[in-house]
């Protein structure tokens, strides 16, 4: 089957802990206490093909760890993996042919080689035939816009030219599924631009399917279709993003424009005050009370205007983060 | 047959690539492989001394000469130069515990292949290469060994099964690094070990060379083709000196596969 199937996905670290000071450094030099961290706790999910998921969760949830096993970088402690029909930490190398792996903060790139000796390379490794290599590597130039940077060291490109170059390294074989995890880590928001447009054409050409994790929502909410949301090693959500404003919160913010300057202290019965200044401020109600602070709104203060929002989304999957814990 | 022909054809085109990418970045900064060789010129220096203080005093190693001496030092350069040359094998510790092998890992082909052929420290290797094979080029003449392809041919066999004891030796020493992530101690130990070469093994005692020989047969990467051409080597050794190298290498595979199922990406 084409696509990505996880059962019961378990990955345990072991570690030691130390307390400060020299006494338990002695101690721990004739026993230490093993300590286990459940990185991924019996995950399941399944991504069909050509669907692009996103993977969100606070830092330490197991999104990397997820990816590494899903890759075959790491085995599992328990748990079935099947990409593209493929078992990944059995490392065939028809399985690697057909997936790339790209992480923000590794580089497959040779640093004191303009990129193009690297792409070489992955020719090579990749056993890509003289036209395809010319044919794709045209296309993804192209897409990002990086010809006058071919012929650069790789250790003179800027973050957001290197990670594009790191990107065509590893779509040269045309995979056909992608793991990126944090693709867009550390870039501005015109080069985290460029990328997200890229992986939206990529998949658009190729049907590849792609799994992407990051911590900026604009690149989830902009790729994917589905958000799958993991904290603490358990998957606490998958739907879509909006889903998750709709479900999990019930709160609302109630913008107001003032007629005549309204003091904050005045504010804070009716509910939190998000933000304040003379002439207008934020208020946020829970979702049930919304109708009521309304009616004492325009009872206490001469209302200009009132709109009303539905709570930020990274509130939403804060609490969603909290739920895992 | 055929697949695996092919096979072998891609791991010989990926390792030239390899190598023409490290000579590569080497020429991009030419100041660091000029210092670089100067650094091993100096190491070099000192081991030649010893070299110097043996055919100044006509002193015999054993049953060995100088002149035969020379060839001994010479194999023991040049071989220092093929540790040096393995990068990708000396990078190994520091990149398990950076979490370094993670891309490698997923690109197709043998992962023992790409890390350990993936970089060549040229700047290291050069000098050691260079010198050891005038020396022994030049011991050889010394010793009038004829020049015949069997000679030479028995010569570099044993050059051979050293390197390969060398790319052994040095990947099991750098794969402890899955057990006690810290190699300080264990790459000064290996580094003595492998200077006990520096003079033929005959210079040391019996049980010494019996140690060398066959518990830890180091003494195996450098004398054995020395004493190959100078007929010094007795028929056990001879076998033995085939055998190691194959096992060394298995025995290297093997711990490199018990190491990566260790390998937890720096998370662990």
């Amino acid at each position: 089957m084409e696509g990505i199937v996880v059962k019961n996905l378990s990955r345990d670290f072991a570690y030691y802990e130390k307390e400060a000071g020299m006494k338990s450094s002695v101690k721990n030099l004739f026993h230490r206490a093993k300590q286990i961290r459940h990185a991924v706790k019996n995950l399941s999910f399944e991504i069909q093909k050509g669907e692009i998921v996103g993977f969100l969760g606070p830092n330490g949830a197991g999104k990397t760890t997820t990816i590494k096993m899903l890759s075959g970088v790491l085995y599992p402690t328990s748990g079935e993996v099947q990409v593209n029909g493929y078992v990944p930490w059995e490392r065939k190398k028809e399985f690697k042919k057909q997936f790339a792996y790209v992480a923000g903060q590794k580089s497959q790139l040779w640093i004191n080689l303009p990129a193009v000796d690297s792409f070489a390379l992955n020719k090579s490794i990749y056993e890509i035939s003289d036209t395809q290599y010319r044919q794709t590597l045209g296309e993804l130039v192209e897409l990002f816009g990086v010809q006058e940077f071919l012929k650069v060291q790789v250790r003179r490109l800027s973050l957001g030219e290197r990670m594009k170059m790191e990107m065509i390294a590893a779509l040269l074989h045309r995979p056909k599924v992608i793991l990126l995890d944090e693709p867009t880590i550390g870039l501005d928001f015109i080069a985290q631009n460029n990328i997200r447009e890229f992986l939206k054409d990529y998949n658009r050409n190729n049907g590849a399917t792609m799994l992407l994790t990051s911590h900026y929502l604009k690149d989830i909410e902009e790729l994917c279709q589905r958000t799958m949301v993991i904290s603490h090693g358990n998957l606490v959500y998958d739907g879509t993003l909006e889903q998750i404003q709709d479900v999990f919160s019930n709160r609302r913010i109630l913008n107001i424009h003032w007629n005549s300057p309204v003091q904050k202290e005045a504010l804070v019965s009716l509910g939190t005050v998000k933000s304040w200044e003379p002439m207008r401020a934020a208020i946020e109600v829970d979702d049930a009370a919304v109708a009521q602070t309304i009616h004492r709104l325009f009872a206490m203060f001469s209302v200009g205007d009132i709109g009303i929002d539905a709570a930020p989304l990274e509130e939403s999957i804060a609490r969603l983060y909290e739920q895992g814990a | 047959m055929r697949g695996r022909l092919h096979e072998l054809k891609w791991y010989v085109k990926v390792a030239i690539h390899f190598g023409k990418l490290s000579l590569q970045s080497t020429m991009e900064y030419p100041l660091d492989f000029a210092s670089g060789v100067c650094v091993e010129l100096a190491y070099m220096t000192i081991k030649l001394v010893y070299l110097y203080v043996v055919l100044s005093a006509g002193m015999k190693v054993g049953s060995m000469t100088p002149d035969m001496v020379i060839i001994f030092v010479g194999t023991y350069i040049f071989m220092t130069g093929i540790w040096m040359l393995f990068g990708g094998v000396n990078n190994i510790p520091g990149q398990v515990v950076r979490g370094d092998l993670d891309l490698l890992m997923t690109k197709p082909g043998s992962l023992q292949f790409l890390q350990t052929f993936g970089k060549f420290n040229f700047a290291l290797a050069f000098p050691n290469v260079a010198v050891g094979t005038i020396l022994i080029i030049g011991g050889w003449r010394r010793c009038a060994i004829p020049v015949t392809i069997s000679h030479i041919g028995v010569f570099i066999l044993y050059l051979a099964a050293g390197i390969v004891l060398t790319y052994s030796f040095g990947l099991m020493a750098a794969l402890l690094v899955f057990w006690v992530t810290s190699l300080n101690a264990v790459s000064t130990l290996y580094a003595a070990l492998w200077d006990y070469n520096n003079m033929p093994m005959e210079l040391y005692p019996k049980v010494i060379k019996q140690i060398g020989t066959f518990l830890i047969p180091i003494f195996l990467v450098t004398n054995w083709s020395g004493m190959a051409v100078l007929g010094k080597l007795n028929p056990v050794q001879i076998i033995w000196g085939i055998t190691v190298p194959g096992l060394a290498l298995l025995m290297a595979r093997t711990m490199w596969k018990a190491g990566i199922k260790r390998y937890t990406s720096a998370n662990g």
